[in-house]
């Protein structure tokens, strides 16, 4: 049974991923890298994404849309609504009027995500011509335009320079501005500053963030950096061992965290304004994924766990409005009944 | 003094770490891959065969393959109306038994196959150890002369040395071997250069390890599984050449016999001796098809990542 | 660029003439041409006058200065054999073995890079162990025992090509088959295996994310990247064809073309001849090379020439 509160969240929301299971068939088994998780994206806000690696969140991303190889990927349950059609069931060839056009990605290396073969004119003005009426000349033009719009010194010039002639932080503009070019609803970005420096890495956030403004996506930011969510996210999502433990607000989430994993992150970050001799660490590792453990998947790690957190899996509930917390700490005080919907495993 | 005894004794206990336990572990590892691997599997034990047959030539062999009987001449296949149960697989023009001459031809075959590759491959890695390790102009001299080498036409090359030298397994072997080296050379002196700037080699240079030494007990262990994939490569490629240069008559001589000798000898009966020519080349095909597939299949075994794409 | 094409051109002059020396030595030096052109019982007198009529009594550095003099003035000398220039021999069946070539490559390429694509996108299917399965069956068969069982299966039990002999198409499609199943199987092999690692890479995902149709991500952005593999292998191919594979299977179809003509040169120890041809194959394959690696910035722009 759905809670209300969640329920027309979901219903008003640009993007609703509803109970992902995203399965890789190896030959160690089921890997179970996205295994229930649930949470959406309004309408031209900046959604944060937050994780270790192996937390699930990149395979998310790509399941959204739909670039997970199957074999050996597959979809073991759950829709991904967007625009009130479920992504999960469309034909790869619906898909492929949404990629680029509606909704577009960025990624991590910007090194190797452009084909470096081809000018970085001719990738942007792939994407303007596949899902565009328009002629060579104007798709040109309109490449040159959106390299503008990242702040690219002399974009008439550039448009036909090759990949490696560039740095990395224009590459990863390039990558921007590719993904933009068609004024996509929903800019997924999977880690774009990860491969940066720090000081590009802020000036990729401010892009992201500027033209957010000019073009009116949505973004679904993908980090394990919290400091990014908390320069640039409104809404936070956490995710761990292929669930969603916990969604809030930025400012709730970094003042008043409900989950103990989300404490424990906020606790391992170093501070400016405290002195510390050692920074505390989350004890042990996150699981093996083709062997999670039963119940919340964070209980053998968590201090605060409990019997009932080896059993069975929290549901996700609301104790403030705008926050999602998956952990019978919270649960069990809120009462049963608040349940999103949670599968039992 | 004490520098040396330190060096011998860290030499020593690495040939101990690495030899003894880690080779046992890595063969039936890789047995146990190859039955998984069927094909590879069926290559291996037809590899075996035919290597048996040409050790067990003398012994295994129904009749002499060097003389023949008049009066059988040109018999077909012993399954066959006219064929007879003496000769199984026929004779040819002068009587010799096919299937005697098959054998021993094998035994012809393989030997120019792995002897030569393994002359081309002893030379090679030497001088690509060689060029690898010392750099400089020893490097570029040696690597010109590959390429340069690499270039001449391989088959325009062999009829020479045969045309002068005069044909016969020797002058065969010794044409191919002349051609055959550059590959070993290239890749080991390729391998020698991704390891020079390594590790491996600074700390036992900084031991105060040879050159030398360093060389062939260090470098060559590992670059070894590489090296013994490219010499099943090339012993293929060779036994292809060997047949091809004794079709034509500038190979083997007469009155022994390799396949592709058997081949050429048949031609003129062909196609109403089929068997001259048929089964014959059939043994060079799945020879060759078995060496290939082993060392394919050897290849993605010593590399993790290639398995993946097969 | 320019400078880096003259060095090369340099380097190919420098094949040529390593190769050339090296025959011109070996035949020279160590090899006796008057056995073959006399009978055995032959009075020495005779020897001696037939080895002054072909220069072969001078030293051979003598003899080296003669040739090169003559190389320089456009003169390859006449063929022992023929009686004619050496080079005019070769003019007549230079154009044979290149069009037969051609029509081999023709075949490895209009298969094998369909083959080795499709294997590649579809790892591990019945397509895929097709691919394999017939490229390491190409490359193990030997070209002239192909030759001849094509010869016995279509031309004399079916036939519906010819045994031998040049004429119209239906004498080159045996030939340009048995000559091209090697190459056939070796592009096949090289495409499958560098598709494979390109596809593979990040931008091959960027290029799905944008909406890409599967088949353009392939050819278009996979393909370009695997561009330099293949035109390696395919010139080498090329290269191994002239100089080496067409001399048996011209043999078994009775085709006129050089490689014909090497196995006759050979028996006959016709020296001018045979420096005749060696040039012209080491100068072929050379500038094949050189142009094969002035391709390679189509593909990979970053390829720059020093």
């Amino acid at each position: 049974m759905r809670h209300p509160e969640l329920v027309r969240e979901q219903v008003e929301a640009l993007l609703s991923i509803r109970d992902l299971k995203t399965y890789f068939k190896t030959d160690d088994g089921v890997i179970k890298a996205v295994d229930g998780a649930s949470f959406h994206v309004r309408k031209g806000e900046i959604l944060g994404v937050v994780g270790e690696s192996g937390s699930g969140k990149s395979i998310t991303a790509m399941s959204v849309l739909r670039l997970i190889q199957s074999p050996p990927g597959y979809f073991a349950g759950g829709e991904i609504i967007f625009e009130g059609r479920d992504l999960l069931r469309k034909t790869l060839a619906e898909m492929r009027h949404i990629r680029g056009k509606d909704i577009s990605m960025v990624f991590q290396e910007p090194m190797s995500s452009l084909n470096p073969a081809y000018t970085v004119g001719f990738q942007i003005r792939e994407n303007i011509q596949l899902h565009q009426r328009v002629s060579k000349a104007e798709a040109m033009d309109r490449a040159v335009e959106s390299l503008r719009l990242v702040g690219i010194p002399s974009p008439e010039k550039r448009v036909h320079a090759y990949p490696f002639e560039m740095s990395g932080g224009m590459r990863q503009r390039v990558m921007v501005a590719m993904a933009l070019s068609c004024h996509p609803k929903l800019l997924i970005a999977d880690e774009p500053t990860t491969a940066l420096d720090v000081t590009v890495q802020a000036q990729i956030l401010d892009l992201i963030l500027a033209t957010r403004e000019k073009v009116g996506s949505a973004v679904m930011l993908i980090t394990h950096d919290l400091g990014v969510v908390a320069e640039v996210c409104e809404r936070v999502v956490v995710m761990y061992a292929g669930k969603v433990l916990e969604a809030a607000y930025v400012n709730e989430l970094f003042n008043h965290p409900a989950h103990p994993y989300t404490m424990g992150l906020l606790q391992s970050m170093p501070r400016l304004d405290e002195t510390r001799d050692r920074l505390p660490i989350i004890p042990g590792s996150i699981p093996n994924p083709a062997r999670m453990p039963s119940g919340c998947r964070f209980h053998p790690r968590c201090a605060l766990a409990e019997d009932q957190c080896a059993v069975e899996v929290p549901p996700l509930v609301s104790p403030k409005p705008g926050q999602w917390v998956s952990c019978w700490r919270v649960a069990g005080a809120t009462g049963g009944g608040a349940d999103a919907g949670n599968a039992k495993h | 003094m004490l520098q040396v005894v330190s060096s011998a004794l860290v030499v020593d206990r690495m040939d101990d770490v690495r030899d003894k336990r880690p080779r046992f572990y890595w063969l039936s590892t890789m047995a146990r891959k190859m039955v998984k691997d069927r094909l590879a599997l069926y290559a291996f034990i037809f590899l075996v065969v035919v290597i048996l047959m040409a050790v067990l030539a003398p012994v295994i062999s129904p009749h002499d393959p060097t003389t023949g009987n008049i009066v059988q001449r040109l018999l077909p296949p012993s399954w066959i109306s006219g064929g007879n149960h003496a000769y199984l697989l026929g004779t040819d023009a002068l009587g010799r038994d096919v299937l005697s001459r098959t054998i021993w031809g094998a035994r012809v075959s393989l030997e120019v196959g792995f002897i030569t590759v393994a002359v081309a491959a002893a030379v090679g890695v030497f001088l690509g150890l060689v060029a690898g390790y010392a750099g400089g102009k020893t490097e570029l001299i040696i690597m010109q002369v590959s390429d340069i080498m690499f270039a001449f036409p391989g088959m325009l090359v062999a009829l020479v040395f045969v045309m002068v030298l005069g044909p016969g397994q020797l002058h065969l072997m010794e044409a191919l071997a002349f051609n055959g080296w550059m590959v070993f050379a290239r890749m080991a002196r390729g391998l020698v250069v991704s390891f020079r700037g390594g590790p491996l080699v600074e700390a036992a240079e900084a031991i105060g390890v040879r050159p030398l030494k360093i060389m062939f007990k260090h470098i060559l262990p590992n670059i070894f599984a590489t090296l013994l994939t490219l010499y099943v490569l090339e012993v293929a490629r060779i036994v292809l050449a060997e047949a091809t240069m004794s079709f034509l008559g500038y190979g083997i001589q007469p009155p022994q016999s390799s396949w592709g000798l058997m081949i050429g000898d048949g031609r003129t009966y062909f196609p109403m001796a089929w068997w001259l020519v048929v089964f014959p080349g059939s043994f060079i095909a799945l020879t060759v098809l078995a060496l290939n597939v082993f060392a394919n299949w050897f290849s993605t075994v010593i590399d993790p990542l290639q398995k993946g794409q097969s | 660029m320019a400078r880096y094409i003259i060095k090369r051109l340099i380097n190919a002059f420098v094949v040529v003439i390593a190769v050339s020396v090296l025959v011109f030595v070996l035949t020279r030096a160590v090899g006796n041409p008057i056995n073959v052109m006399l009978p055995l019982d032959a009075p020495q007198a005779e020897r001696i006058a037939l080895a002054h009529q072909l220069g072969i009594d001078r030293p051979l550095w003598v003899q080296f200065l003669s040739y090169s003099d003559g190389v320089l003035h456009g003169s390859f000398g006449n063929s022992w054999w023929q009686g004619i220039p050496a080079m005019t021999v070769v003019g007549q069946r230079l154009p044979i073995t290149l069009k037969l070539t051609f029509y081999a490559f023709l075949i490895a390429i209009i298969f094998g890079i369909p083959l080795g694509m499709l294997a590649a996108l579809r790892p591990r299917s019945w397509l895929d162990k097709l691919a394999s399965t017939s490229s390491m069956l190409g490359i193990s068969i030997p070209n002239f025992w192909l030759g001849l069982m094509l010869i016995l299966v279509f031309a004399q039990k079916l036939h519906w090509f010819y045994t031998s002999g040049l004429g119209d198409w239906r004498h080159w499609v045996l030939p340009a088959v048995a000559l091209g199943v090697l190459p056939l199987g070796r592009i096949t092999q090289v495409v499958r295996t560098e598709m494979l690692e390109q596809l593979r890479e990040m931008y091959v995902v960027t290029a799905r994310s944008k909406g890409l149709a599967e088949w353009l991500v392939v050819s278009r952005h996979a393909l370009k990247n695997a561009g330099i593999a293949v035109v390696t292998m395919s010139a080498w191919e090329i290269g191994r064809m002239i100089a080496g594979y067409t001399v048996v299977i011209e043999v078994v179809f009775g085709v006129s073309g050089l490689g014909d003509l090497i196995v006759d040169t050979i028996a006959h120890m016709d020296y001018p001849l045979l420096q005749a041809i060696t040039f012209v194959v080491a100068s072929f394959i050379s500038l094949l090379n050189l142009v094969t690696d002035l391709t390679y910035p189509l593909f990979n722009p970053r390829v720059k020439f020093e």
